[in-house]
C-alpha cells in the first residue's frame, strides 16, 4: 500500500466517519477527518488529499453545495470526490456527476472493505 | 422540524406546487375570455332575435289594422295588443299632422309630434312619410310599421312599438350573464379538482418525504453499527467474544436487507427514484465485493460461493449499480439462506445473443412448482421457505425482477423442491 496516499472523510456523522478512517488507517491510508462540509473544505484545500469521500446529508452545508465550493477552487477543481451517502436520490447523484465526482457510494450497501476496495480502486 | 437532516431533505423534496397554481389560474383566465366573448356575442344575436320578434309583431298588427277606426277604439285595441303579448311594451299609434309629419296619438286623443329618430325609422320601413317630428320617447321604440289605407293606398298611420327599457336590457342582459355564470361555474369546478389533484400531490409529496427521511434516518444508525461491527470481527478477540459480534453481525445485515426490501417498496409506491442512474458498470468487480461480504454467512453454513469457470474477467454493463449490486445481494443472501449445508452456490455466465445470461444456482430446499410464480408476485414466501427460515419479507424477488425488467432484462427460475435453484438474469 501506498503509504503516502491522504483520504479526506467529510461526514457528520462520528460514528462512521471513525469507522471509515479507522479502516483506512488500517489499509495504509494516511486519513483526515472533518464533521462538516465547511471544515472539510478547509481541510481540502490545505492538505490537498488524493481522495476525499463526501457525505450528502449534512446540516448547513450539504455534500453538493460542498463540492460545489471546492469546485470553484483552484486546486479543488480537479480534485478526486466519491459521495458517500445514506440517500440514493437521483437528483443528486445528476447533480454529483455534473460536479465531476469520480462515484457515488450508497454507504448502508457497502461493507467496510469494500469502500477500502472503491478508495483503492480511485486513488491507484 | 428540530431534526436538521429533515430540514434539508425539507428543502431537497420542497413543494413543487407552482406548476399546478399557474395551471389552474390559466385554465380559469382562458374559461373566462371565452365566456365573456361568448356572451357578448350572444348578446348582439339575442338583440336582433329579439328585435326581429317584434318587428314581425308590429308588422302584423299594422296589416289587421281598419283605418278607419276611431282614435279612441284605435288606443283601446293597442292596448288590448299590449297586454295580450308581454304587458311590458309599449304599442303606439301615429297620424299625419297638418304640417306634413307625423303625431303620436294618446289615449286621451291627444297629439304629439314624433321624433326625429322615428321619423329615420319610419323612412327605412315607409319612404312615404316625411316631415319633422320630435318626442322624448323616441329611444324606446323598437320598430315601427305603416298602416296602409287599402283604397287609396296611402299611409295613414304608423305604429311604433317598443319595450320597457328594464326588460330589453334584462333580455341582453341574460345573454351576457348565462354564458358568464356557466364560466364561473366551470371555474368553481376547475378550481375543486385542482385542489383534489393537489392535495393528492401533497399527499404523495408527503409520503416520499417520509421515504426520504426514514431511508437516511434507518439506514445511518444501521451502517454504524454494521461497520463498527466489521472492525470488531477484524479485531483479536476472545473466540466466545468474536461468535457473539458475528451473531450481531449476521442479524445487523438481516435487518438491513429487510429495511433495504421495506424502503425500496415504500419508494416505488411513493413514486420516488423510479429512473436509474446507468453507468458502465463492472459486474465481476460487483459480485466480487458482494461474495466477499457474504462469505461470512456462507461460512457459518459451510457453503462455497464461488465463480463459474467461464466467468468473464471483467463483465461490463451498463446498469444502475446500486440498485443491480441490491438485486445480487438479495438473490445470493437468499441462496445462501435455502441451501443445504456444505454445498456450493455459484454464479455462472454466458453471452446469448448479445444479451449478457448470469445464472444462480444452490442446492437447497427448492421452490415447491405450485408456488414458483408466487414467488413473484410480492408479500409471498414458499411455504418450505417460512419452515426453513423464519426471517423475510417476501418481497426479494418481487422487487428484483422489477429492477432487472427496468433495466430492459428478465429475471426468472427453474427449481426443483428439495433439490435447488438457478435464478436467470438476463440484461441487455
Amino acid at each position: 500500500m501506498d503509504q503516502t496516499k491522504t483520504i479526506l472523510i467529510i461526514d457528520d456523522d462520528k460514528t462512521l466517519l471513525d469507522a471509515l478512517a479507522g479502516a483506512l488507517t488500517q489499509a495504509g491510508y494516511k486519513t483526515l477527518t472533518a464533521g462538516s462540509g465547511q471544515e472539510g473544505l478547509e481541510l481540502a484545500k490545505q492538505a490537498k488529499p488524493d481522495l476525499t469521500l463526501l457525505d450528502y446529508q449534512m446540516p448547513e452545508m450539504n455534500g453538493i453545495e460542498t463540492l460545489e465550493q471546492l469546485r470553484r477552487d483552484d486546486w479543488g477543481r480537479k480534485a478526486k470526490v466519491v459521495i458517500t451517502t445514506n440517500i440514493y436520490d437521483l437528483n443528486v447523484v445528476n447533480q454529483a456527476l455534473a460536479n465531476g465526482v469520480s462515484d457515488y457510494l450508497l454507504k448502508a450497501d457497502n461493507s467496510l472493505d469494500e469502500i477500502v476496495r472503491q478508495v483503492e480502486k480511485h486513488v491507484s | 422540524m428540530g431534526n436538521p437532516k429533515a430540514n434539508n431533505i425539507n428543502q431537497l423534496f420542497k413543494p413543487r406546487d407552482d406548476g399546478i397554481l399557474v395551471s389552474t389560474s390559466l385554465k380559469i383566465t382562458l374559461i373566462m375570455i371565452t365566456a365573456l366573448t361568448l356572451g357578448f356575442s350572444s348578446s348582439f344575436v339575442v338583440n336582433d332575435m329579439y328585435r326581429s320578434y317584434l318587428s314581425s309583431r308590429v308588422a302584423s298588427v299594422a296589416a289587421a289594422w281598419p283605418a278607419t277606426e276611431s282614435n279612441q277604439a284605435a288606443q283601446k285595441r293597442l292596448d288590448d295588443i299590449k297586454q295580450a303579448y308581454d304587458g311590458a311594451s309599449q304599442v303606439y299609434l301615429l297620424q299625419p299632422n297638418s304640417k306634413g309629419g307625423y303625431d303620436r296619438i294618446e289615449a286621451d286623443g291627444e297629439r304629439e309630434p314624433a321624433s326625429i329618430y322615428l321619423i329615420s325609422q319610419l323612412y327605412s320601413n315607409s319612404p312615404a312619410i316625411k316631415g319633422p317630428l320630435s318626442d322624448h320617447w323616441q329611444k324606446q321604440v323598437i320598430t315601427t310599421a305603416p298602416v296602409t289605407d287599402p283604397v287609396s293606398g296611402q299611409t295613414v298611420a304608423v305604429i311604433g312599438i317598443d319595450v320597457l327599457s328594464s326588460t330589453y336590457m334584462l333580455v341582453v342582459a341574460l345573454a351576457v350573464i348565462i354564458p358568464l355564470l356557466a364560466g364561473i361555474g366551470i371555474s368553481v369546478i376547475v378550481v375543486a379538482a385542482d385542489r383534489i389533484r393537489l392535495k393528492r400531490r401533497e399527499a404523495l409529496r408527503f409520503r416520499s418525504e417520509l421515504v426520504s427521511i426514514a431511508s437516511h434516518e434507518l439506514r445511518t444508525p444501521l451502517t454504524g453499527l454494521r461497520w463498527s461491527e466489521e472492525g470488531l470481527l477484524k479485531a483479536k478477540l476472545a473466540k466466545t467474544y468474536h461468535q457473539t459480534v458475528r451473531t450481531m453481525y449476521d442479524s445487523t445485515l438481516r435487518l438491513q436487507e429487510s429495511i433495504e426490501d421495506i424502503l425500496q417498496l415504500a419508494n416505488l409506491q411513493a413514486g420516488r427514484n423510479l429512473g436509474l442512474n446507468k453507468a458502465p458498470t463492472d459486474l465481476t468487480e460487483l459480485l466480487t465485493g458482494i461474495l466477499t461480504v457474504q462469505k461470512l454467512p456462507a461460512e457459518q453454513k459451510n457453503l462455497v460461493l464461488k465463480f463459474s469457470d467461464n466467468w468473464p474477467k471483467h463483465l461490463t454493463v451498463n446498469c444502475d449499480q446500486q440498485r443491480l449490486k441490491r438485486v445480487f445481494n438479495n438473490l445470493i443472501s437468499n441462496a445462501i439462506k435455502y441451501s443445504r449445508p456444505g454445498t456450493e452456490v455459484y454464479l455462472d455466465y454466458e453471452k446469448e445473443a448479445g444479451r449478457h445470461l448470469i445464472s444462480l444456482t444452490d442446492h437447497g430446499i427448492g421452490i415447491p412448482d405450485s408456488e414458483q410464480t408466487k414467488v413473484f408476485s410480492g408479500f409471498y414466501r414458499a411455504a418450505n421457505a417460512i419452515k426453513a427460515e423464519s426471517n423475510g419479507t417476501g418481497m426479494g424477488l418481487y422487487l428484483s425482477r422489477q429492477v432487472v425488467e427496468q433495466h430492459g432484462g428478465r429475471l426468472w427460475l427453474k427449481s426443483k423442491e428439495g433439490t435447488g435453484t438457478t435464478v436467470f438474469i438476463e440484461l441487455p
